[in-house]
């Protein structure tokens, strides 16, 4: 059974079954791993069943789904006792077969049916990619004039057939309105084109000017500009686009915008030539700005060390000073003294207290080397015990070997019935030859009494013909006849006994030519003649 | 959750006013946005006529709120909650936008999609075969030439609209091989990508 159990496991395993390394037999499964184990097989025969692989906590809860689960496996075809408690209360013997029935209706090709999902950001997009390559290599191909600016809807998804509509990622500083900033600024779809409108709302173009440690100021100071760029533009722009025949009336608003447009034009050239002396003035003043803060560290530590001499100096020409400073040091001389008096008092009793434990340390190291002795005595002890163990064991192991063979030759029970047998046999052969030879015997008799009946007869009927011959022509015949039948019936009684004889011998013959045979002397033969033309081709090619 | 900055929140929560946004007003603000967000071109003379700024505020506030949860994918679920949670949006104002973003989602990812660097798209091809019988240049060797023009398309930025032009070369018969070998390699390369998937 451990080798179907082994199957069973590794085939489990091999569908994504959560099993420990330690568990070998089908002894060892908990309720938890059979319903686990039965559920990954039926999600593997039938995709379609929806299967639990935990069991509830509450017992109402374990029955039902144990009992959906054994319905599920019957009606898959199961033929054996099937029901919740299989699964609960499980049985070695039943779980087996139910393992075993469900792994034989595995799909021959046990791909893993658990779909692996992508795992990081490249791999997601690579699955992207595929799915939406499937999705429109099986689509109908549609000429670009059907589609929507290149694209085209298929289920939800919006696949991007032509790109020829798509402009570069393109986007221009916009200006929002905000309730701080009310002055003009026009509506944002008119601040760029159509193609820049996304990109600029959704990305602010690269703006340097975060760099600068001046950041408001320049800030305002450029979206001023800008904004005079942006009303030169438009204006400009309106002339260009709306100087149409339409709007002829208007003659006089081109000449009035065109003097205010210059009027700006040489504001912005002052306001630029404004902007630029202030950088230059701006870093002249970061660099001096810098200058001072390296003087004023370095005043700080200047005015730190003075204070310090100072101090000092004041201490030192002051008489009471001195005195008290003399006075301290002598106190501390003294302490010093008495100081060295209290750590003698401390340290003797430590001394002495040393001094005991380092002898009794020695005493004690002197203990351990003797016992150490000991035990290396009782090593080798130990090692000697063990060799002798291993020989005696390796004694006893030949021993046992030796009996078991003495006990394969003695198989007396079975020599002494076999002993029996044959002479139970031998027995039986002896009653049937007495048998026979008692036959034989009768046989011998009845030739003897007939053999006698045939002289007696012979000889009556020659006395009484004899008799006859001399009166009688006729009984002379007759008597002459009578010998030669007489003579005629010993050679038949004569040949009838060599006959018996030949047959005799011939049997004997058989049985000798029997033997013979049976020495496979034929074969023996046959074997030589072989070698011998083995030999005779050697002898040919040497020669 | 995306992070919407405060001051389009703000903006946003002055729809609540409805002195100013009257329901007519907001749905026109709003389709305006939609419609300008998909590319097409729309008379907004007609919103900004008050020239007041928070209709500006308000206007930019939602192209840029439209445009920022679609690009992120977000549903008009999302959206919708994002209005009632953040903006704090009446109720009737929050379905109204949230219809018209559901409704306009589409067309305007289309134009974030349209978004890109490209190569040009090639949507035809003409073919003639010459034949060199003799040259002068000791580089063109006599036989057959293909003349391909290749019709593709592309944007340009100057008159921003697609435009269609002819790509036009020569080759000869080995060149043309090669070509033809190279494309169908690709497509191999994409019927296999398919096939494993």
């Amino acid at each position: 059974m451990e080798e179907v159990d082994k199957i069973i496991i590794d085939s489990l395993k091999h569908i994504n079954c959560d099993i420990d390394e330690d568990i070998n037999s089908l002894k060892q499964f908990e309720p938890d791993l059979v319903l686990e184990a039965i559920s990954s097989c039926l999600a593997i025969i039938n995709p379609d069943i929806q299967v639990i692989k935990k069991l509830p906590a509450s017992m109402s809860g374990k029955i039902k789904l144990a009992s959906n689960v054994a319905q599920q496996i019957q009606t898959i075809g199961f033929k054996g006792d099937m029901g919740y408690q299989t699964i609960l209360y499980s049985n070695e013997v039943e779980v087996r077969r139910v393992l075993m029935f469900l792994i034989e209706r595995l799909p021959k090709e046990a791909s893993p049916i658990t779909t692996i999902e992508p795992v990081g950001y490249v791999a997601r997009i690579v699955k992207d990619i595929e799915d939406s390559l499937k999705k429109s290599l099986n689509s109908m191909w549609l000429p670009t004039a059907l589609l929507h600016y290149g694209t085209r809807q298929i289920s939800d998804n919006i696949i991007v057939n032509s790109l020829g509509n798509s402009s570069e990622l393109n986007s221009v500083n916009l200006i929002l309105p905000s309730a701080e900033n009310r002055e003009y600024i026009p509506e944002v779809p008119r601040q760029c084109t159509k193609k820049q409108l996304l990109p600029s709302i959704l990305f602010k173009p690269a703006d340097f000017t975060n760099c600068s440690n001046w950041e408001n100021l320049v800030q305002q100071r450029l979206i001023k500009t800008d904004i005079t760029d942006q009303i030169l533009d438009e204006t400009s722009n309106d002339k260009y686009t709306e100087s149409t025949p339409i709007e002829s009336e208007k003659v006089e608003a081109p000449n009035t915008l065109k003097t205010s447009i210059e009027h700006l034009k040489i504001k912005k050239n002052e306001l630029v030539a404004l902007q630029e002396s202030v950088n230059g003035l701006e870093k002249e003043l970061k660099k001096i700005q810098n200058e001072n803060l390296v003087e004023e560290k370095h005043l700080k530590e200047i005015t730190h060390n003075a204070k310090i001499l100072s101090t000092t100096l004041a201490v030192l020409y002051n008489e009471e000073n001195k005195v008290k400073l003399t006075n301290s040091i002598e106190k501390a001389k003294n302490r010093l003294v008495d100081l060295k008096k209290q750590w003698d008092e401390v340290q003797s009793p430590l001394l002495e207290e040393h001094i005991a434990l380092k002898s009794s340390v020695s005493s004690e190291s002197i203990k351990n080397q003797n016992d150490g002795y000991k035990y290396k005595n009782l090593k080798q002890t130990y090692a000697n015990l063990v060799r002798d163990f291993k020989e005696k064991y390796l004694l006893e192991e030949k021993l046992v070997e030796k009996c078991k063979e003495l006990g394969n030759k003695n198989n007396r029970a079975a020599y002494t019935k076999r002993i029996l047998e044959i002479v139970a046999n031998i027995k039986k052969q002896n009653h049937e030859i007495e048998k026979v030879l008692l036959d034989t015997k009768d046989v011998q008799k009845d030739i003897n009494s007939l053999t006698g009946q045939i002289d007696r007869s012979f000889t009556l009927s020659d006395e009484l013909i004899f008799y006859d011959c001399k009166q009688d022509e006729t009984a002379r015949r007759a008597y002459k006849l009578l010998a030669a039948l007489r003579e005629e019936c010993n050679g038949v009684l004569q040949a009838v006994s060599d006959m018996g004889q030949t047959e005799r011998e011939l049997r004997n013959l058989e049985e000798q030519i029997e033997s013979e045979k049976s020495k496979g002397v034929k074969e023996k033969l046959e074997k030589i003649q072989k070698d011998l033309d083995e030999i005779q081709k050697e002898i040919k090619l040497l020669s | 959750m995306m992070e919407i900055q405060e001051s389009y929140r703000d903006s946003l929560g002055l729809l609540n006013n409805t002195s100013i946004f009257s329901e007519n007003l907001v749905r026109e603000i709003v389709e305006n946005c939609c419609s300008v967000l998909s590319g097409k071109t729309q008379n907004s003379e007609r919103i900004f006529l008050k020239s007041d700024i928070e209709i500006q505020e308000v206007h930019a506030a939602l192209l840029y709120t439209f445009a920022e949860f679609i690009r992120n994918n977000q549903t008009k679920e999302d959206y919708s909650i994002f209005l009632r949670n953040q903006c704090n949006l009446r109720n009737d104002l929050v379905d109204e936008i949230e219809h018209y973003y559901g409704k306009w989602n589409g067309l305007i990812r289309i134009q974030l999609l349209n978004i890109a660097n490209h190569l040009p798209h090639v949507t035809d091809l003409k073919w003639k075969i010459d034949h060199v019988v003799k040259s002068n240049s000791e580089e063109t060797s006599a036989g057959l030439l293909y003349r391909i023009t290749l019709n593709t398309e592309t944007f340009d930025e100057h008159l921003q609209k697609m435009v269609t032009k002819a790509l036009e070369f020569s080759c000869t018969s080995e060149e043309l091989q090669d070509l033809v070998y190279k494309l169908k390699e690709s497509v191999r390369h994409l019927q296999k990508l398919r096939a494993d998937n």
